[in-house]
């Protein structure tokens, strides 16, 4: 992808866009070590004194808490400074970068959308969307507090490439977390893997990633959010990867029943709510061939409820950066959910779920 | 399978962060703003000593620098870990006295743990 013309051209940081100067780079470079200063690096810490005031005042488990008086909360941990830093550091950094990103690449506004339209007839691999989808409320979300969200503005995809590189502290530069992701996910007990899909594909990192390791397999990538599919398939285009992309519902697809062999879901089911999770597994069971594998990565449910409050932050999380549904799902039993549905899981185990992700069979006699 | 009704998923419009919002986390919101604004701030110095790093390597190696020079400018390995050494610094320099302690993190997280995998 190279830079349009109004300024220098900056080049690409692996396969993401450049910003359109130095400075805006500088100051996002700034973002990322302050997040791990404040942030991530006295996370637990915090957590336990944050965790402590809650308790004592009666409000430390989920049950009594989550959703009606997240409110209480935050008066009570007012009185919490260490608390108070962090989450105005953790909230004004996120907005911070977010405006700066949007604000870089709007110099070229008209440059993207162009090239957009020009890469959405152009090959290898397709994309479909639809500027009239019903784009259902729930996903409406500024998730992350991504101004738009996912669906909301035509460059949402350039804007979450880097917005996601930030977010990850350095963690996922060249696509890394996704190529990992891709080569520890769990294929078919037969090995048959022919027809991959990624549902809440976003930009198309891990479809692309799963056709590098499936080079001879048709992989799809489906998202509710138009800018993402689009921005994914001229990123897929930029790294000569056949990958098809679709805006659609995971939960109800327009693909033919027993298609795919494996289907990938990767931090996708804590941005969903618990009624949607529920309709996507039993898609996810209808479009998976008899003997296919679902694997999904995300946060483990499976764990005890003290210990999952003793990260009362990430209640903060779904009030504060825009991920209204995580908490639910943390409290779940999405494995219960997957079993009801018919699926076998090769482990329930916490450890194994998020080294492994939860790895789903559809038994073979089922249809 | 069929989506879930409309009706299903009127709840989620009365979660918290369903909407933006704009939350403060001090008893007097001034000083979200202020601790806001220092962020801003030191982002900015950040920005320009960036810059100059940039200059002076420009000097150094090439004996002029221009403008564009700066935008183009692909740092090698040892001007990469010199300068972030250098962010760090300043960062923990300016907002360290903000930081509670360090305390080791288990390895539970899960972006940790999958980053960390082979």
């Amino acid at each position: 992808m190279s830079q349009p013309s109004q300024h220098p051209d900056r080049g690409m940081m692996g396969h993401t866009p450049a910003l359109t100067s130095r400075s805006d780079e500088a100051f996002l470079d700034f973002v990322s070590d302050a997040r791990n200063l404040l942030m991530h690096e006295q996370w637990y810490a915090v957590c336990e004194l944050g965790n402590a005031a809650l308790k004592k005042a009666g409000l430390a488990d989920k049950e009594h808490v989550w959703p009606g008086r997240v409110e209480e909360m935050r008066a009570v941990l007012k009185d919490v400074p260490e608390a108070a830093i962090m989450l105005r550091a953790k909230r004004s950094l996120q907005e911070a970068y977010w405006n700066r990103i949007m604000d870089s690449y709007g110099v070229d506004e008209q440059e993207w959308l162009a090239r957009l339209d020009a890469a959405d007839k152009s090959g290898p691999g397709s994309v479909s969307w639809d500027p009239d989808f019903p784009v259902p409320d729930y996903a409406k979300v500024e998730i992350h507090i991504q101004p738009g969200g996912y669906v909301g503005k035509p460059l949402g995809g350039l804007h979450y490439d880097y917005g996601t590189k930030v977010f990850f502290g350095g963690q996922n530069d060249e696509d890394s977390l996704h190529i990992k992701v891709a080569k520890q996910t769990s294929i078919p007990q037969d090995g048959k893997v022919e027809r991959v899909l990624d549902i809440g594909c976003a930009i198309g990192q891990l479809a692309c990633e799963l056709k590098r390791r499936f080079p001879e397999a048709q992989v799809w990538g489906i998202d509710v959010g138009a800018p993402m599919v689009r921005y994914a398939h001229l990123r897929a285009i930029e790294q000569d990867l056949d990958v098809h992309f679709a805006q659609m519902l995971c939960e109800d697809t327009s693909f033919p029943d027993n298609h795919f062999d494996l289907v990938t879901s990767h931090l996708l089911f804590h941005e969903l709510p618990m009624p949607v999770i529920r309709a996507t597994i039993e898609e996810i069971r209808r479009v998976l061939r008899p003997g296919g594998t679902f694997v999904i990565w995300d946060f483990p449910t499976n764990t005890p409820d003290e210990e999952r409050f003793a990260l009362y932050s990430l209640m903060f999380d779904s009030a504060d950066n825009g991920e209204p549904y995580s908490t639910d799902f943390v409290y779940s039993h999405v494995e219960d959910l997957l079993k009801g549905a018919g699926f076998t899981l090769r482990s329930e185990d916490p450890a194994t779920v998020q080294r492994q992700g939860r790895v789903c069979d559809k038994p073979e006699q089922s249809q | 399978m069929t989506s879930p009704s409309a009706a299903e998923l009127e709840y989620v419009k009365d979660l918290p962060g369903f909407e933006r919002g704009h939350p403060h986390y001090f008893r007097d919101p001034v000083i979200d703003h202020l601790l806001e604004v220092v962020l801003l701030l030191g982002g900015e110095l950040w920005v320009n000593r960036d810059r100059q790093m940039i200059m002076e390597e420009l000097m150094a190696q090439e004996g002029k620098v221009t403008p564009e020079m700066i935008e183009t400018f692909k740092p090698n390995a040892e001007f990469k870990t010199k300068q972030a050494e250098a962010r760090r610094r300043f960062t923990e320099r300016v907002y360290g006295c903000l930081r509670y302690q360090d305390l080791e993190a288990p390895e539970t997280g899960f972006f940790d743990i999958v980053a960390k995998g082979d």
